[in-house]
């Protein structure tokens, strides 16, 4: 693990910012960590799969039970608009 | 071979790794397979991981399945929705159009209400049918 202190000024600051009021990110660092992944993704530095693992770990740190996942699964189905 | 994944299968693979959802996903990670949704499910996938994950983790998942598969709309399948009306619920009918607009020879889901479709098969089926280690759960 590495642990940062940053200063961002400007449009970076300003991203971040916008990355939090829009919640897409719930605090700052999140937002910070969300970059990087997109930006090691878009630079070639991790593959797809790399990036699957990274969300299949974080995942697990808060692992849901087969319950949970059947109901939340039926929750987005029955929320999805009626299709002709 | 293009198979169409449903928004269950994309949510298991996340949440259990050694699944055989999670197994099928990762073939069309790394391009083994050509994998084909449609837009109501990256919605389901992306309803399914805001309330549970949080809306970054949401996202990510949702921009990477955009950019592994195939994205179809309810106008890529007009022909197919009107063949199949009267035989799926209404809500389940693009799923089906889809996968037979874009030619996906596998249609994996955990809905029996796609049985008496030929193309359906469970994660475990479809696993199996892939060549991979079988996982024990249907998932």
């Amino acid at each position: 693990m590495t642990t940062l202190t940053l200063r961002l000024r400007g449009v970076q600051a300003e991203i971040v910012e916008r990355m939090v009021q829009a919640g897409l990110a719930e605090t700052r660092s999140e937002a910070v960590r969300i970059a990087l992944l997109q930006f090691g993704r878009s630079a070639g530095l991790i593959d797809e799969r790399a990036l699957f693992k990274a969300l299949q770990r974080s995942a697990a740190e808060k692992r849901l039970a087969d319950g949970e996942i059947l109901q939340g699964i039926r929750r987005a189905k029955r929320a999805r608009v009626p299709r002709r | 071979m293009r198979v169409f994944l449903d928004a269950s299968v994309l949510i298991w693979a996340v949440e259990r790794p050694d699944s055989n959802s999670a197994r099928i996903v990762g073939l069309a990670l790394s391009g083994k397979v050509n994998a084909v949704v449609d837009e109501v499910v990256l919605s389901e996938v992306a309803r399914f991981f805001r309330a549970q994950r949080g809306r970054s983790f949401a996202w990510l998942y949702s921009q990477q399945v955009r950019r592994v598969a195939t994205v179809l709309t309810e106008a890529d399948c007009v022909n197919q929705l009107e063949a199949l009306k009267g035989r799926l619920k209404p809500s389940d009918r693009l799923h089906l159009a889809a996968a037979r607009a874009a030619g996906a020879r596998v249609f994996i889901a955990l809905d029996a209400d796609f049985s008496e479709f030929p193309e359906y098969r469970t994660p475990q089926q479809a696993a199996k049918r892939l060549g991979l280690r079988v996982s024990p759960t249907d998932w």
